[in-house]
């Protein structure tokens, strides 16, 4: 995260405690890119992401008060929606793997694979378990290292890593019998 | 005044004041109460066949003065609206010799002391049966505080303990009325049996 | 980061929220209390939603009809007291009487007949005991 936007975050915060209303909007339109996107990663559904985007941000309006600073912010944000998105899963019955086949056939010798290849890696990162998922999106989404992300989850590290290198090898190997596939 | 007269002037009035405030909030002045102890007999009730218990405080009293809209009430309205309480302990046994004179004399003993007199004081040999009433009156000899009467037969014992300003007259007057028999009547077994107490079969 | 990983951070870069989103969440706060808000604040505008209005109305409701059983009860329960505080008060009077007429009786008998009003100054005259 820049300086910039900690320093931006954290007068949003001081702004809301002194009961400015409107930094609550400022810190939500900072905000929701992230934790948008960790839930939409996380379920591969936009209607369900939004949802548990707008339901963190309730409960952050609610817990405001115990927030410390820029930082906490952030964190307590990546970890709320986390927690969220992981409970969001389990409370459906669990969809079948993500069949590759599910991915459109693309267009014969396209220049740009990218939008096709993203949108499969995401299907494919969706297919993980719920443990798993939270890893790769967190380290890949965020940028995050492994001790901020055993920290969000409340795991160790060596189990952060493990689940990492597992979850690393199983879509490679996705990617790969996806990639030979779409070649053909 | 130094310090030490200071202390020294300050502790007798402090137990002056002390007294005063005992005097003010302590019950009546030794022998001025006229409600007896009467619990000592409360075994008796193991070995009587008809038992006759009654506590009523001023609270109660009052209560039941709310219900006492008969007209066949209203004369014992009248006698206990200003008392303070009425206790009753009567035993009925079968048989000679179930309470022994060491129960009797726990009451009487009470009644000793120079506040109490011992107006009415009867006994039958023939009969085995002493009747004693006794007043508790204040100290102008006017007002009564309280009543207690001990009849000891030899197969009943009664003490009735009343109170505050009682009317004997009124009382002895209720004769005849509340289903109270007039002495020499026969006495009816319906108006004998306590409403709401142990019965005798006879 | 090797190529396949880079690949993954492309794919699962940030994605911007849905148009409105941010409205839509400050319209869900609207209503709620203000963090740092005094909590009987936030318990009153707690107690304003309509849905726990409905069910505190409800429970009002409970509440009365459950105040009207037990003053119902305490009623019943006064009427036994006062009705057996009654009954007491004959009996007490009914014994007392008897008790006192049963021993003026006999000491007007052995005394000679005396009008019950002198017993009034009896507590100075003080007839002692007859023995019969």
């Amino acid at each position: 995260m820049t300086t910039a936007t900690l320093q931006q975050g954290e007068e949003g915060l001081a702004r809301f405690i002194r009961g400015d209303a409107t930094a609550f909007a400022d810190i939500v339109q900072e905000h929701q890119s992230m934790v948008f996107s960790i839930a939409y990663h996380f379920l591969h559904d936009r209607g369900r992401a939004e949802e548990v985007a707008q339901d963190v941000f309730l409960r952050l309006y609610r817990h405001l008060a115990s927030i410390k600073s820029g930082n906490h912010l952030v964190f307590w944000l990546r970890k709320v929606t986390c927690r969220r998105s992981i409970d969001e899963v389990r409370k459906l019955p669990k969809a079948p793997p993500a069949s590759l086949e599910d991915v459109a056939e693309p267009a014969a010798e396209s220049p740009d694979l990218d939008p096709l290849l993203s949108r499969g890696l995401r299907r494919m990162v969706a297919s993980l378990s719920e443990d798993a998922r939270a890893v790769v999106v967190l380290r890949y989404q965020e940028e995050l290292d492994l001790a901020d992300i055993a920290e969000i989850l409340d795991i160790p590290v060596n189990t952060v890593k493990s689940r990492l290198q597992r979850s690393l090898e199983i879509l490679r190997e996705k990617f790969h019998r996806w990639a030979g596939d779409v070649q053909r | 005044m130094n310090a030490t007269q200071g202390r020294i002037y300050i502790k007798p009035a402090l137990i002056l004041f002390g007294a005063m405030l005992l005097g003010a909030f302590s019950p009546p002045a030794f022998g001025q109460n006229p409600k007896l102890d009467i619990k000592n007999l409360e075994p008796l009730a193991k070995k009587a066949s008809e038992v006759v218990d009654v506590n009523l405080d001023g609270a109660l009293l009052k209560l039941a003065s709310k219900f006492m809209t008969s007209e066949d009430d209203q004369e014992g309205l009248g006698i206990i609206k200003n008392l303070k309480g009425i206790y009753v302990k009567n035993f009925e046994f079968d048989k000679p010799g179930e309470y022994s004179q060491a129960d009797v004399e726990a009451i009487r003993g009470q009644l000793q002391t120079p506040s109490w007199s011992r107006i009415v004081s009867a006994q039958s040999k023939h009969e085995g049966e002493t009747t004693e009433i006794y007043l508790m009156t204040a100290s102008d000899g006017g007002t009564v505080l309280g009543m207690a009467i001990i009849n000891a037969e030899p197969k009943e014992l009664t003490v009735v303990n009343i109170v505050g300003p009682i009317d004997i007259d009124k009382l002895s007057a209720l004769e005849g009325k509340m289903g109270i028999p007039r002495l020499g009547e026969k006495v009816k077994e319906s108006s004998k049996k306590p409403e709401d107490h142990h019965e005798k079969q006879k | 980061m090797n190529p396949f990983e880079e690949k993954l951070r492309n794919a699962l870069r940030r994605e911007a929220a849905p148009e409105g989103f941010a409205e839509k969440v400050l319209a869900r706060t609207r209503g709620l209390p203000q963090p740092g808000e005094k909590a009987w604040r936030q318990f009153g505008a707690f107690l304003a939603l309509p849905v726990l209005r409905g069910a505190l109305a409800a429970a009002a409701v409970c509440l009365v009809i459950a105040a009207g059983v037990v003053h119902h009860e305490r009623q019943e329960r006064w009427r036994r007291e006062g009705e057996m505080a009654r009954v007491q008060v004959r009996q007490a009077l009914r014994i007392a009487s008897v008790k006192l007429n049963v021993a003026r009786k006999k000491v007007r008998e052995i005394n000679r007949e005396t009008p019950p009003s002198r017993l009034k100054c009896a507590v100075h005259e003080r007839p002692q005991g007859v023995i019969t």
